[in-house]
């Protein structure tokens, strides 16, 4: 089936933030649980795993989007922690957001964001 | 003969993003701003920080002679204790116009990563 020109209407245009997450929280869950230690040999891969997955589901939505994936595990030691991310873009095509999730030994912090092409 | 024929837009950008530019400023921005700081005992005092931070980066980014970019700016900020922290980040852009810098400050207090 030929995708002409017309195809592409507003919807797949915007920034669907509930997808977006329930695709993050996947990504997290599917690489380590709750009961995961920190590793400092495993910290490697699993981040790795997480970004991996997340933008290989954003691109199978095939919206037209450039994304920005990042990932932070740190062990948790009582050291407290703070991420912030501005963008200067288009208030209406991008969008950004973080998902969060905590083991008894690191916390995890995953932000993305989303450029409309 | 054939005629070729010009296309009155571009496709690229006439400027591209330079990497070690934006790094350059990113070093100064943090050096300036956390050189002999420790982590505030407070939370909104480490939220006003870090926004600062980041504002004050996208700022002089902002200020670079370049068209039709649009810039994201990530601040992690955390206190340094010994504890491990792993960060990753990947993108999924056009190779040829976009680009990312990221650099990182440490003093004997905090650590500072931003890009």
């Amino acid at each position: 089936q030929k995708i002409e020109m017309g195809d592409y209407d507003s919807l797949d245009q915007d920034f669907d933030s509930q997808e977006i997450e329930k695709i993050a929280h996947n990504a997290v869950n599917a690489t380590f649980s709750e009961n995961s230690v920190y590793n400092k040999d495993k910290v490697n891969v699993w981040c790795n795993q997480v970004i991996d997955y997340c933008i290989k589901e954003f691109i199978k939505l095939r919206k037209k989007f450039k994304y920005s994936v990042t990932c932070i595990i740190m062990q948790r030691n009582g050291a407290g922690l703070q991420t912030a991310g501005c963008a200067f873009g288009d208030a209406n095509k991008d969008g950004m957001l973080s998902v969060q999730m905590a083991t008894n030994t690191f916390n995890c912090i995953v932000t993305i964001f989303a450029f409309g092409i | 003969r054939k005629q070729v024929q010009q296309t009155s837009y571009s496709t690229g950008p006439k400027q591209k993003f330079r990497p070690s530019e934006a790094k350059q400023i990113i070093r100064e921005t943090l050096k300036s701003k956390l050189d002999g700081k420790t982590y505030p005992a407070a939370i909104n005092d480490a939220h006003s920080y870090m926004k600062n931070i980041a504002e004050e980066i996208k700022k002089s980014l902002r200020s670079l002679p370049l068209q039709r970019y649009k810039f994201i700016v990530q601040v992690i900020f955390g206190e340094n204790k010994g504890q491990g922290v792993r960060t990753g980040c990947r993108c999924f852009w056009d190779q040829d116009a976009d680009n990312c810098a990221w650099e990182q400050y440490q003093n004997k207090d905090v650590f500072c990563m931003a890009g």
